[in-house]
């Protein structure tokens, strides 16, 4: 009724945007935000997706917290909807006449309506909290970036803005999901397959660095300009949804907001200097005050700061691997020293310390010959056990005297099949090389396959994966172990490589199914022989009293396979 | 009167409350996402798939308005059921819909790095799981709803299958395998799953309550009656 009054008498009744009004309006949309059933099933799904993709990684939270913003994607994108649907609702059941006669101004709803995505995006930082004392809980290390852990409630804001604006602008039910997909389409447009793209950062949502295999500390993503960014556009939508009624007012501050963004967008696309690069080599150039140390058992770990809790992961691989040879063969200076490898740095976008470090690698300035180098990653779960037994592989092969990096000599070249001779150069250091028909290679596989049950689950589904044996028993042949090869490189990285043969696997194999204390008496009283580098695998196997299994040459034959015998490098020494 | 003589008489007054405006808004996007990548100089068959298939998405969201009938409340007493209705909203939507789409497919077909071409047929199929979910997920919207407009709910219900068939099967999601490979192969089925599900949504929430037992034979009827 008053308002029809106003309007009969010819006077426009301004009634002023009133705080409390706004504020007590805010809180009540802001429930009715989150308690929406598209709100709770994006939330729950989001959390789900988190959990199942950090279930098998040993959480880093300087890395995997920016797992959290994807995490709140799916709850983004239903605030955007939900905040369009309530910013319409009036017109959508045709009731706007009737707030026109209540004593809020259709301005003062739109502030109520945008501060209440506010506060619900602030109140999804509770749920991002949960996500990271879950990752703390089950044995998360470092300490989240603090722009990247708000960048996500950012984006929930961002998209509720969004929603306020065109419940305004486009007040129909279909407008929401359309804009929805017009998001999702130009953030996957800007994102393009590269993040060297200039356009990479102008998405409001960046991938996780998880999936790139990248690590926060090789990372030089303008975290807290691509959150300012997001906020300036969480601005600009709020702007445009005043722009319809409060003219002058709401373009200053588009004005404003739109300035804020570019400088915001400036700063963030600006590349890093060369000094801001060449700082990333810290972590391994002198590195020795950023690491902190242990020994135990005669072996020393050491591990980045943050990184210290996973020495008790390394020596849960180590020490089983020590304990099963006899004292006396026991190596007198094994370090187990944490760097990062080649991949983790490149993944980082980190270009200039990517090739110091390739370069240092090749002259050997990382570290003695002495020390085995596990990276930044680790798993969990059930993938734990690829990532032991990696570590466990390569403390076994210095144990029985398995070395690559040797210089190449006529006698390597004699010993290699006639096919594999051109391609591998007298005088040239190995890098990598295979344990073909070594009786030592048995006994390596089996000490760092023995210790433990996720060992031993990952070392089977090894040789699951890559059979051996003539057909019918196996129609897939292959006389590397490429599956060993796998996590070697997923833990170690590509240096220094050996290449277990998989015929000395599937040995290996037989002796799991056996007691690990007799294959330890067994193993620690033929020792010497067992480790001579003259012992074939067939000599082994007759000691260790294995089944024989048939040459690679028989099953090559029996595959109709004739150049199996390419090797690209020497037999270990 | 014949059953399809007043299918054909009611088509004109429906065809005046559809929303045609949703449906042309849905262009924009659906048609923005397969331009930009049609566009791309490394746009590959899988970029090329990913765009038709947001575009769909956009004009299945659309579609699930298209049921959306403020005028209910006056033809719902006309002797014509709620499900005939529909059927016929869905029937005058689809061809303005399926033209667009032949258009779209021919656009993302001349991507640059395309290696080999997304069959027409194939792609259709994938527009019609999403079509399906849709006025599946409105018709559900329809019955449940205060306002007996299920847009909103059939819309909320194709994005939400569309984002889980984005993720699941886990590492092998039906939405990221490309049309031609094996993987692809293996999942086809689903597609014709989400096709069946959103019909008989569709159907079931359409029809009036109990007309599927007054369509049985009369002996069952009978048999299914209790006797006093």
């Amino acid at each position: 009724v008053s308002s029809i009054d106003s309007i009969a008498s010819g006077t426009r009744v301004v009634r002023a945007p009133s705080l409390s009004v706004i504020v007590a309006l805010a809180w009540v949309e802001a429930i009715r935000i989150i308690r929406h059933p598209l709100t709770i099933v994006g939330a729950v799904a989001g959390t789900a997706l988190f959990v199942v993709a950090t279930w098998t990684i040993a959480p880093v939270l300087n890395r995997d917290e920016s797992l959290t913003n994807e995490a709140l994607l799916p709850v983004a994108a239903a605030v955007l909807v939900v905040s369009h649907l309530a910013t319409s609702r009036s017109l959508r059941h045709r009731t706007t006449e009737l707030h026109d006669s209540s004593p809020s101004s259709t301005e003062t709803e739109t502030a109520a309506h945008l501060l209440s995505v506010v506060i619900a995006g602030m109140l999804f930082l509770i749920l991002v909290a949960a996500q990271l004392a879950y990752l703390k809980t089950v044995g998360g290390v470092g300490t989240p970036r603090p722009f990247v852990v708000l960048t996500g409630p950012a984006i929930v804001i961002f998209a509720g803005a969004v929603g306020v604006a065109l419940g305004r602008w486009a007040p129909w039910p279909v407008a929401g999901p359309l804009a929805l997909i017009a998001t999702v389409g130009i953030s996957l447009a800007l994102l393009g397959d590269s993040a060297h793209k200039f356009q990479f950062y102008f998405s409001p949502f960046l991938p996780s660095e998880n999936w790139a295999e990248a690590v926060g500390e090789f990372n030089l993503r303008p975290a807290g300009w691509h959150l300012a960014y997001v906020l300036g556009l969480a601005g600009v939508a709020a702007c445009a949804a005043f722009l319809r009624r409060v003219g002058v007012v709401a373009t200053i501050a588009l004005a404003g907001a739109l300035l804020f963004t570019s400088v915001a967008a400036y700063e963030m696309t600006r590349p890093p200097t060369h000094a801001e690069k060449r700082a990333l080599t810290e972590m391994f150039v002198d590195a020795g005050d950023l690491r902190s140390c242990e020994t135990h058992d005669g072996v020393r770990y050491c591990a980045y700061r943050n990184y210290t809790p996973w020495i008790d992961r390394w020596r849960a691989a180590v020490e089983p691997v020590l304990d099963a040879i006899p004292v006396g063969a026991r190596p007198r200076q094994l370090v187990i020293t944490q760097l990062p490898l080649g991949d983790e740095i490149y993944a980082g976008e980190a270009y200039v310390a990517g090739r110091m470090y390739e370069r240092m690698r090749r002259r050997g300035l990382l570290g003695g010959a002495t020390e085995i180098h596990p990276g930044l990653h680790w798993g969990r779960n059930g993938n734990e056990g690829e990532y032991s037994l990696a570590l466990a592989l390569e403390v076994a092969a210095r144990v029985t005297g398995i070395e690559t990096g040797f210089q190449i000599t006529k006698e390597d070249i004699r010993l290699l099949p006639p096919r594999s001779r051109k391609s591998i150069e007298i005088g040239r250091r190995a890098r990598e090389c295979f344990t073909f028909n070594q009786g030592r290679a048995i006994v390596a596989l089996w000490l760092a396959a023995y210790p433990h049950p996720d060992n031993e689950g990952a070392f089977s589904r090894a040789l699951e994966s890559t059979p051996y044996g003539p057909r019918p028993i196996a129609d897939f042949f292959a006389a590397e172990q490429y599956a060993l090869s796998g996590y070697r490189y997923q833990v170690l990285g590509g240096q220094s490589f050996i290449f277990w043969g998989n015929r000395e696997a599937h040995y290996a194999g037989q002796l799991l199914s056996r007691t690990d204390d007799e294959v330890r008496s067994e193993i620690q009283s033929n020792w010497a022989r067992l480790t001579d580098p003259k012992t074939t695998s067939e000599e082994a196997a007759g000691i260790l009293a294995l089944e024989p299994l048939p040459t690679l040459k028989e099953v090559a034959r029996s595959h109709h396979i004739r150049n199996f015998d390419a090797f690209h490098a020497p037999l270990c020494r | 009167m014949p059953v399809i003589a007043a299918h054909i008489l009611i088509a004109r007054p429906l065809a005046r409350t559809i929303k045609w405006p949703a449906i042309v808004a849905s262009f924009v996007p659906a048609l923005g996402i397969v331009w930009y990548v049609s566009n791309d100089q490394y746009a590959n068959v899988g970029t090329a798939a990913l765009s038709l298939r947001l575009a769909a998405l956009s004009l299945a969201v659309a579609i699930a308005f298209v049921l959306d009938d403020p005028t209910e409340d006056l033809t719902g007493p006309a002797p014509v059921s709620l499900l005939a209705r529909r059927v016929v909203r869905v029937a005058l939507a689809l061809p303005v819909v399926i033209l667009f789409w032949i258009v779209l497919v021919a656009m993302a077909n001349g991507a640059s790095f395309m290696t080999q071409t997304l069959s027409q047929t194939t792609m259709l199929v994938e527009l019609f799981a999403f079509i399906s979910l849709a006025v599946g997920g409105a018709a559900i919207g329809g019955r449940h709803l205060a306002d007996k407009l299920g847009g909103p709910a059939g819309a909320g219900i194709v994005v939400c299958v569309v984002a889980v068939g984005g993720l699941l099967p886990w590492g092998r999601s039906l939405l990221a395998q490309v049309p031609g490979t094996a993987a692809y192969t293996q999942l086809r089925s689903w597609w014709w799953v989400a096709i069946a599900a959103g019909a008989l949504a569709f159907v079931m929430f359409s029809a009036t309550p109990g007309w599927l037992r007054t369509r049985w034979p009369t002996t069952v009827r009978r048999s299914l009656t209790p006797t006093p």
